[in-house]
């Protein structure tokens, strides 16, 4: 009889119920992460390739190019300004801090750096560190450093940034800066104020409308201000741009669950976890967690539960197969 | 008017819900570690409901599932399985039933966790003493259909707080039954009841809050020639104000 009733223990009780770990927050990371085989290591003219890669949206690709360039000269920030701003494309934010940060430390002025920290911080919550990163991008930038006072009184570290970056909108009478105005647009979205921030972003996409990063920021504004629909056409021209675009397909498919077409967001993160697996024979950690995430929750809008087994163990294969998702 | 007596009326009603079980199973779970044990005692409601409405409607009995079993049950399997948390535990009995039988659609397990709180001195905490803490109840409600997914929420209740000042309520709208004054500095007392679903990811999706406005009134003492100056309270177990709201988590679009 005990034989019986062991046999129905399937589990050792003594083990834990949950191994959740809680996410080491960016601004105490350990560093980046290098890929551990990366095929890519002594391969010169790696950045070259590497930013080729990412032109033409393999960005797996791209980001092992760069690493290996990296490896090859540490020192090297535009590799680690690269790495960063590719990682972000992949979907990977964290990577994409830690690189950022890395160039940074090599070249504290670099303005490509900063507004890109300032994105990634915002898309972490973390708004003291985007609001410094904005801030410093002012001080370093020559056209308006002169703007940049030290005490402005009781005010938020927000709303600070937020009126240097208004001040230097309006020095621009003859035209728009279009890094000007996506730092507006990042204020804009941490303040919650989505309108202004969709202004600012589309007085950027004037300047530069083939910007496939701008589409996507002008997107991600509609989306979080819940204009799912608007956000939809964002995404779609993003991709129309770069079709290899991963962070920008994985905002498709949000609005899609935001919208109720759960196939549609499935289909989207499928498209987008293929697209990286396919680039360089990756490993499950190769491939962005985030959109894992995603993926499990859409199908679990679907109650399919042989499927949202198939998204726990990480089995692509079948679940493009059930949702008939081929390669693009 | 004269109302006919009708025949059993199996012909123009029927069972739509049907779920028996037992109530107030207590069980308390001891794990021991060499000289560190763990306790947890719980109190849980479990219901099943059966495919078919035999019992209900002959008193065949022949599906029925004793609620004197679903109680041994409940023992059986914080041995086997053993107690970490009521979460846990509910899953396992849900998924115990459903899997055991084939005749189970459905099954409900409420959960409560007594707050036994590990004894505590200068932050060294006791390897097996224990102190109760009625502080709050944790509890939790798992329900799970035959070839479903177990719908998962937890909660906290009974946690009673209170705040002397900074508290007011002002700008309210008054019709011609309004008597209340505005104030801007009152006793604010409430009992948190807050309940959360998981999504099946184990992050919480959604945050149910329910908070009662539990009333404390300034007695007036003037006709006993005492100015009370907002020191002596009477407190007013009810009416009470009622306030509840639900919460869900928004996917946030990345730039």
């Amino acid at each position: 009889m005990q034989a019986e009733w062991e046999e129905l223990a399937r589990r050792n009780w003594l083990e834990e119920s949950d191994s959740q770990q809680k996410p080491i927050p960016p601004s105490v990371s350990p560093g980046y992460y290098f890929s551990t085989t990366n095929p890519f290591r002594d391969q010169p003219n790696a950045f070259i390739e590497g930013q080729e890669k990412a032109r033409q949206g393999d960005l797996n690709a791209a980001v092992l190019l760069l690493e290996a360039a990296i490896l090859q000269d540490p020192n090297d920030a535009e590799a680690w300004q690269m790495l960063g701003t590719t990682q972000a494309e992949n979907e990977n934010e964290q990577a994409a801090i830690a690189s950022l940060q890395r160039c940074l430390e090599l070249r504290p002025n670099n303005l490509q750096a900063l507004m890109a920290l300032a994105v990634s911080f915002t898309n972490s919550g973390l708004l003291r560190e985007a609001c410094d990163a904005l801030r410093r991008w002012i001080r370093h930038n020559h056209r308006y450093r002169h703007l940049v006072q030290d005490s402005r009184g009781p005010t938020s570290p927000l709303q600070d940034v937020l009126l240097l970056f208004q001040e230097a909108a309006l020095l621009n009478v003859d035209g728009v800066d279009p890094d000007l105005q996506t730092g507006l647009g990042v204020l804009y979205n941490l303040s919650s104020e989505f309108d202004k921030a969709v202004e600012a972003f589309s007085a950027a996409l004037s300047v530069r409308p083939q910007d496939y990063l701008l589409w996507n920021r002008l997107g991600a504004t509609l989306a979080n201000g819940n204009r799912s629909q608007e956000a939809v056409e964002a995404y779609s021209r993003a991709l129309e741009l770069q079709p290899g675009f991963i962070r920008s397909r994985y905002n498709l498919g949000i609005s899609c669950i935001n919208l109720g077409a759960h196939r549609e967001a499935v289909s989207n993160f499928l498209t987008a976890l293929n697209q990286q697996r396919r680039s360089q024979s990756c490993s499950q950690q190769q491939m962005s967690a985030n959109i894992w995430a995603a993926l499990r929750i859409a199908i679990s809008m679907m109650d399919r539960p042989e499927l949202f087994q198939a998204a726990n163990m990480g089995d692509l294969d079948l679940l493009m197969a059930a949702f008939q998702v081929g390669d693009l | 008017m004269t109302f006919t007596k009708s025949l059993p009326l199996l012909q123009n009603v029927e069972f739509v819900r049907t779920g028996y079980g037992k109530n107030a199973v207590k069980v308390m779970f001891i794990k021991r570690q060499g000289r560190h044990h763990y306790l947890i005692e719980l109190n849980a409601n479990v219901e099943i409901t059966l495919k078919s409405r035999k019992d209900y409607l002959t008193g065949d009995n022949s599906d029925i599932i004793p609620t004197d079993t679903i109680k041994n049950t409940v023992h059986a399997l914080a041995k086997i399985k053993g107690v970490n948390t009521i979460e846990q535990f509910s899953l396992d009995l849900c998924h115990h039933f459903l899997t055991s039988f084939n005749h189970v659609l459905r099954a409900k397990v409420y959960m409560e966790e007594a707050p036994w709180k590990r004894l505590n001195k200068n932050g060294v905490e006791h390897a097996h003493a224990f102190i109760y803490s009625p502080e709050a109840c944790r509890f939790c409600d798992v329900e799970q259909n035959l070839g479903g997914t177990p719908v998962v929420h937890s909660g906290v209740k009974d946690m009673k707080v209170l705040k002397t000042t900074q508290s007011g309520f002002e700008g309210f709208l008054r019709d011609r039954f309004t008597t209340l004054q505005e104030t801007k500095d009152r006793v604010f007392c409430t009992t948190v009841y807050s309940r959360w679903r998981y999504n099946k990811v184990q992050d919480v999706e959604e945050i149910e809050i329910v908070m009662p406005n539990q009333h404390y009134f300034t007695i007036d003492m003037t006709k006993m020639g005492l100015n009370n100056k907002d020191e002596v309270f009477l407190p007013l177990d009810s009416p009470s104000g009622n306030i509840t709201g639900t919460v869900c988590r928004k996917q946030r679009a990345r730039l």
